[in-house]
């Protein structure tokens, strides 16, 4: 959606009218990392903290193709096209409740070669929530599979963290308490796009709560000045017991 | 080889704009990019040697020779503020007034310059028909930025330490930015890596292969090869 600052509480309140406050997911850390058990790749965690044992979150990891485990699995090597390998991640890694979207490298240009616009918008990973209605867009990094080579190996990230939904009530957050933080970084002639979703965190970043938030890229276009773009996060809903420790509870708007 | 010299800074307020313009998180970028590189390669060989420049030290009405020099005297410059691609020149924004900077480094460095800034170049434009290129121009190895707008905000700040993470893995040049930045962006941002050199097949090498462990030379911007098409 895009839209002025003025259309943003209608755009705002129009989203909290139309369907209930979804609840906040918690990071699973209760089982083992499914995705890491994926017998095709060699996973690497690096240690979040030297001083401890501490490590990436569940879901979030880089790996190398492993080519022989792959001709195992009746799949062809890696000199197979990046696309044929990320799609069979992202149906090994997929599940019901997420779905996974994979971005491969790209090829390179010369210096004749035009750069392109930005061509087919990209999909959008989903959060299904068990018996409440549509899915849910993950907004922010989460939900990708970046796919590229290097160094003669198929190389990858994966964002995904297991979840599972917290039982706490929850409610919208009051439109007018989500203008009041917004005001003070908009301009009259902003342009905005707004999105609704669970934000989830960079791979490397510890993460306990993914929460709904409503998601703004605000633009300035001056003649003199050149552009800038801003990205805005704010916490949709309020209410989970546990949200004092959400990664956005007390910094609402970025 | 000796330690890593780095040199980072930013621009985050403006003389004469609105203050909306101003970067609350130029600095994050940039900063998160050492601190990252200085963790990922503490122990392993001696630590980075870091300059700092920021604001008005980058220069006022035009970039100052000091600041200049700091960016040359580089294995890796790493700088943030607005950037705009106007007439085919690259204009990086400091305090007050631009740096148009290609024709400016590259004799003695920086090897990579990351310019973390908007407008590096444009779609539907092409690096022949810009300043980017000169037979015989100055020019470092890489330059890192965006095609089109780049976000600020807390988290895509985040593209800096995740830019040093791909590095100390052992990424080339190229891919640790491209896939920090689509680590760390909620927005349509586009990351582009350019690597210059006297043909297009040496540029391609560059891209292709330049990484922290095998460090590429500043050059000359006859050519350039980038990526992704």
């Amino acid at each position: 959606m895009r839209f002025t600052r003025a259309e943003v509480g209608d755009w705002l309140g129009n989203r909290q009218a139309q369907h209930p406050a979804p609840p906040f997911l918690l990071v699973d850390r209760s089982g083992a990392d499914r995705l890491a058990e994926e017998p095709a790749v060699l996973v690497h965690r690096p240690s979040l903290d030297p001083e401890s044992s501490s490590s990436t979150d569940p879901g979030c990891f880089r790996f190398t193709f492993d080519a022989s485990q792959l001709r195992e699995l009746g799949q062809a090597d890696t000199d197979e096209p990046l696309d044929a390998v990320a799609e069979y991640l992202t149906s090994r890694w997929g599940n019901d409740m997420r779905t996974i979207v994979a971005e491969t490298g790209g090829a390179s240009g010369g210096p004749d070669d035009v750069v392109p616009d930005a061509g087919r918008p990209r999909s959008v990973p989903q959060i299904r929530l068990p018996g409440r209605g549509a899915p849910i867009d993950v907004v922010g990094p989460g939900g990708h599979l970046a796919l590229y080579r290097e160094h003669g190996q198929i190389r990858g990230r994966v964002t995904m963290r297991p979840v599972r939904v917290d039982a706490a009530p929850v409610t919208w957050r009051p439109v007018q308490s989500i203008l009041n933080e917004l005001a003070i970084v908009f301009s009259n002639d902003a342009e905005m796009t707004g999105r609704f979703g669970y934000f989830e965190l960079p791979w490397l970043e510890r993460q306990e709560i993914i929460r709904p938030v409503f998601l703004l890229t605000v633009e300035s276009h001056d003649a003199d000045e050149g552009d800038s773009r801003a990205e805005i996060i704010v916490p949709a809903t309020a209410g989970s017991p546990e949200e004092a420790g959400g990664p956005l509870a007390e910094d609402s708007v970025f | 080889m000796g330690p890593l010299k780095i040199t980072v800074g930013w621009c985050s307020q403006f003389k004469g704009w609105a203050l909306y313009r101003g970067l609350l998180h130029a600095n994050r970028t940039s900063a998160l990019f050492m601190q990252q590189l200085g963790k990922d390669l503490a122990g392993g060989q001696a630590l980075p040697i870091a300059t700092l420049i920021t604001d008005e030290n980058l220069g006022t009405g035009t970039v100052a020779q000091e600041a200049l020099a700091a960016v040359s005297a580089a294995d890796i410059a790493y700088l943030s503020s607005h950037g705009r691609f106007v007439k085919g020149d690259y204009r990086f924004r400091l305090r007050e007034g631009e740096w148009t900077v290609s024709g400016t480094l590259g004799g003695a460095g920086p090897a990579v310059l990351v310019l973390d800034t908007c407008h590096l170049i444009d779609s539907g434009k092409d690096f022949r028909s810009s300043s980017w290129l000169r037979t015989g121009q100055p020019a470092p190895a890489m330059v890192l930025g965006f095609v089109g707008a780049a976000s600020e905000g807390f988290y895509s700040a985040l593209r800096g330490k995740y830019f040093a993470e791909n590095l100390a893995y052992g990424s080339t040049f190229a891919n640790a930015w491209i896939d920090a930045v689509r680590s760390t962006n909620s927005s349509d941002d586009r990351p582009i890596a350019v690597a210059f050199g006297p043909t297009v097949q040496d540029a391609q090498s560059t891209l292709d292969t330049a990484s922290l462990t095998n460090l590429p030379s500043p050059t000359v911007s006859d050519s350039c090869a980038w990526t992704p098409r």
